[in-house]
């Protein structure tokens, strides 16, 4: 944590909800909580990635400590939401597939080739790990490494990854 | 750590990833050429460039510098490189997200960052090794650091071998080595095949001759160019022939089923043997990164369907080709254009069954799927039936069991819709050929100048039948064997895992141990990079009892894993009697060492067995005597069965202090040299813990020991304590001796504990 930085928790239970802090990104891309003349650099933690993506976002300090819920970025005025906005993007970055190649069981693995907006990719799940099924209609998949895959209408795709598909979904 | 496993990880990584097995060579000479001071130490990829799209961007880190060398998106112009001095960065941040996971460099505050760069969860544990290493020199601490590919493989494959635990072998290379068990029972395999092959050829016989009598005998006789005598003679010896084909026929199917039936089991055995041997050998690390369910079922369902295999499936299929080459082969003998009618649509058919299978394939995984969903249910709600309870939830738990019931009740109306319609459709595709056959054959018969005579046609009518059963035999077999494949390769998984401590060629006996420990510069990694213990020196006397106190995650029990040979020190050495332990054989060291852990485990078996675990030997006498000693004699005769109380899995369930408590009259009775204690009195009450605190005193006397605990009190016997903080040894000395040092962690970790307990006494 920098020089500048110190956190008076205590503060945000005296603090009246909304507008009691701005946040601000820096050259370096960093983006920082201001509030009573102290500034905290602050981490984004999505509590609803996917039920409620835009809403309830925590910022929390490097120590984890929740700084502020955001119920509603509308809550922010316009700078600290743009802030919010470059912080969101990242971190809620997953890969966007486009397309499937094939899907098929190696041993214990099943052997995922997609085309995601990024490029092709191959990647892994276990023979029992099933995608899953979001509140949208759409689907996630996470791979043997942690790494998530999102398919967000799969109606929408071509006939051979709808194919491929219809075993995974209802 | 070898080449080899190194080599295979980077043939994973090559196949399951599709990303460079190592960074590729000019890449690392630009980079060393750009720095101009020293090889590329650590690297990883950086597989997210700054708008999220998939990039083979390379993170580097050498003696004074840290490199990010990025193609260029325009194909043909120079790669752009980014080299950043060590010395002026003065933070590494990572900003994790649900994927993506960035690292900024920066060095002066409120100047932009020097460098950044993103990866995906893939390369996680590549760029955190480099992470680690570049952050301990940023603090001026030197790491150890070699293998820069080895790192980088191991870290990228990790996930992939722990999922699957798969060295990248082909199946045909599993049929054969699996086919290699059958070679001490080459006679056995001998007659089991011969026999089949007789089997499937005599099989052909009966319709031969019944098409034989027809045309020798009774067409003749019919005819009036043979007698009623020459017929019956003829005939007789014909069915004569009959009753002997059948005989051998049958007898030579008892000798196939037996042979292959008892070989399979021969296999399986052996395969058991082998496993469970070469899971004897393996550390105890291979068991903390598997789960114990999947280890367990490798010894047991998949050893016993490589029976199937051998008994049947090696057998049927080889012989089901054999047939139907033997049944093509003598169809176009009899009737050259008949046979070839008969024998083309076979590649068809096979196709169709092949077809099929795939199209099932996808409605079985669809079925597992929903089926899986409906089994979560049950493994949720019946454990967790007080909860359900409690909220009154059981309306919307039947609900949502009857709704996911309904749906893989479908799947499975699916499946029964596909499979009764496909083999009808089968048969009427076999049938429609005998009605061509009956098409052609018929006019070759009764025209004027006939072809083809009764018998043949009669012949070829029974060979007809024959020729549906081997193409059914490969629909069926190809899941079996498919699966017995699959067993195979999780089988020799775990035999091609090779033991990380093996014991040296000619080990030195310790028969009766002094207990003298010595610590010399020890340190260990469980991990590639990150030290868990980092230069522990500490000599312990014979018979002294030294505690290990210090904040969680210290490294306290990382220590007596080592001292218990669980592990190899990753440098320095550990002596025990003055022998490095690595020249130890590490079972008759083990033999003399005792261990009370937290949570003690029971196995399966009566509580004596389980007391004389470790001595089988030992008179009941002892083991009461030792019971007696560990506090545990009053509370196990109080039970109904007393010592032969069934205890562990499914048995009586015992208390947290009354396990303790017996596996510390396990350790009693095993009389062990050494003894450790790793917080074994930290869960239970202060009366249990009285009552085991007695037992330890008892136990301790005499031996070299080793004893781990939180609560500080429990240590009062210990002659010297040992504080260890974040894997250093940091104070050292007597209780009293670490009280004095009024700014010392011991000191410290003391007043927090008597506060607390001044705080919360009743
Ligand atoms: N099997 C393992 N694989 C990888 N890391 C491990 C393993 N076991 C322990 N560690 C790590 O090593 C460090 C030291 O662990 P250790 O169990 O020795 O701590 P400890 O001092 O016994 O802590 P506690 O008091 O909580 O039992 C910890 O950071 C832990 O995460
Ligand atoms: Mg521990």
């Amino acid at each position: 944590m920098s020089q500048q930085a110190s956190t008076h928790n205590s503060d945000a239970a005296f603090q009246p909800e909304g507008l009691s802090f701005r946040l601000r990104r820096d050259s370096a891309g960093t983006v920082w909580l201001d509030r009573n003349g102290t500034s905290t650099r602050v981490h984004l933690h999505l509590c609803f990635p996917w039920t409620e993506p835009q809403r309830f976002l925590s910022l929390r300090d490097e120590d984890k400590n929740e700084l502020a819920l955001i119920k509603d970025p509308d809550e922010l005025d316009a700078d600290s939401r743009a802030a919010l906005e470059k912080l969101t993007e990242e971190s809620r970055f997953v890969f966007p597939i486009t397309g499937i190649e094939s899907a098929d069981p190696d041993f214990e693995l099943r052997v995922w080739k997609v085309r995601t907006q990024g490029g092709p990719r191959q990647f892994q799940t276990k023979l029992d790990d099933w995608p899953r099924p979001l509140p949208d209609g759409s689907l996630l998949l996470r791979d043997i490494s942690g790494d998530l895959y999102h398919i967000k209408d799969p109606d929408a795709l071509d006939p051979k990854s709808r194919r491929i598909l219809w075993a995974f979904m209802d | 750590m070898n080449t080899t496993s190194t080599e295979r990880n980077q043939e994973i990584v090559r196949r399951y990833t599709g990303q460079p097995a190592a960074m590729p060579p000019e890449v690392r000479r630009r980079i060393e050429d750009a720095w101009g001071g020293g090889p590329v130490q650590l690297y990883a990829l950086a597989d997210l460039d700054h708008t999220l799209n998939l990039s083979q961007d390379w993170v580097a880190l050498g003696p004074e510098h840290f490199a990010i060398h990025r193609l260029s998106n325009n194909p043909g112009s120079e790669p752009r490189l980014t080299i950043v001095r060590l010395a002026n960065v003065r933070e590494v941040k990572e900003v994790p997200g649900l994927t993506c996971t960035k690292v900024i460099l920066s060095g002066q505050p409120g100047e932009p960052a020097l460098a950044e760069f993103r990866y995906s969860q893939r390369q996680s544990r590549a760029v955190g090794a480099l992470l680690y290493v570049l952050r301990q020199r940023i603090e001026g601490k030197s790491a150890e650091h070699d293998g820069a590919d080895r790192i980088y493989a191991e870290g990228v494959a990790k996930p992939i071998r722990e999922a699957q635990a798969s060295v990248a072998s082909n199946r045909a290379a599993i049929v054969w080595r699996l086919l290699g068990y059958l070679k001490p029972y080459r006679t056995q395999v001998a007659l089991g095949m011969l026999a089949a092959t007789v089997m499937t050829v005599v099989g052909l016989v009966p319709p031969y001759l019944t098409g034989y009598i027809i045309d020798t005998v009774i067409r003749p006789f019919q005819d009036g160019e043979l007698s009623e005598e020459a017929a019956l003679k003829t005939a007789l010896v014909i069915i004569a022939g009959l009753a002997a084909v059948f005989v051998t026929r049958e007898a030579m199917t008892w000798v196939r089923l037996r042979k292959m039936a008892v070989l399979g089991e021969h296999v399986a055995r052996d395969l058991r043997n082998d496993l469970y041997d070469h899971l004897h050998k393996l550390s105890v690390s291979y068991f903390s990164s598997k789960q114990t369910g999947s280890i367990i079922s490798r010894v047991s369902s998949d050893t016993d369907r490589i029976w199937d295999f051998i008994a049947f499936g090696v057998v049927e299929v080889s012989l089901s080709l054999l047939m139907l080459i033997g049944l093509g082969c003598v169809l176009i003998y009899l009737d050259w254009q008949l046979g070839l009618l008969m024998t083309l649509p076979v590649p068809v058919m096979l196709y169709m069954i092949y077809r099929n299978g795939r199209g099932m394939q996808r409605m079985f995984l669809r079925a597992w799927r929903k089926w899986s969903n409906l089994t979560d249910v049950l493994s949720d709600t019946i454990p967790g039936i007080r909860v359900v309870k409690a909220f009154n939830q059981e309306t919307y738990e039947k609900e949502r069991f009857g709704r996911r019931n309904a749906t893989v009740t479908d799947e499975f109306f699916r499946i029964h819709h596909r499979w009764t319609a496909f083999w009808p459709f089968l048969l009427l595709f076999v049938h429609s050929m005998t009605v061509a056959v009956w098409f052609f054959a018929l006019p070759r018969i009764v025209g004027a100048d006939p072809t083809l005579t009764a018998g043949t046609f009669v012949s070829f009518l029974l060979y007809l039948g024959m020729f549906f059963q081997p193409i059914e035999v490969f629909g069926q077999m190809s899941r079996m064997v498919n699966r017995s494949i699959s067993s195979a390769h999780r089988i020799f998984e775990v035999l091609d895992t090779e033991p990380d401590l093996t014991d040296v060629k000619t080990p030195v006996q310790l028969d009766r141990i002094e207990g003298k420990v010595d610590f010399e510069n020890v340190t260990f990694s469980y991990d590639p990079v990150r030290p868990v213990l980092k230069g522990i020196s500490f000599r312990v006397k014979p018979g002294e009892m030294v505690g290990l106190v210090g904040p969680s995650g210290s490294g306290k029990t990382t220590i007596i894993n080592l001292a218990a040979r669980f592990y190899d020190p990753t440098g320095g050495r550990i002596m025990v009697d003055g022998h490095d332990l690595r020249e130890v054989d590490s079972g008759a060291y083990r033999q003399q060492i005792g261990m009370v852990l937290q949570d003690p485990y029971l196995f399966h078996g009566s509580i004596l067995e389980n007391i004389r675990y470790g001595m089988q030997t030992a008179s009941i006498e002892n083991a009461v005597e030792a019971a007696q000693a560990a506090n545990a004699h009053d509370f196990i005769c109080k039970l109904s069965h007393g010592y032969d109380t069934i205890v562990g899995e499914r048995g009586h369930t015992l208390s947290g202090g009354e396990r303790q408590r017996i596996s510390i009259a396990r350790a009693i009775l095993h009389n062990p040299r050494i003894l450790i204690l790793d917080e074994a009195t930290s869960s239970v009450d202060t009366e249990t813990e009285r009552k085991i605190q007695e037992a330890l005193d008892r136990l301790v006397t005499g031996r070299t020991v080793f004893a781990i605990a939180h609560r500080l009190s429990t240590l009062t016997r210990a002659s010297r304590l040992f504080v260890i903080k974040e894997g250093r040894l940091v104070e050292q000395g007597t209780h009293s001796e670490l009280l004095e040092k009024t700014d010392g962690v011991y000191r410290k970790l003391h007043d927090m504990q008597r506060e607390l307990h001044e705080m919360y006494a009743v």
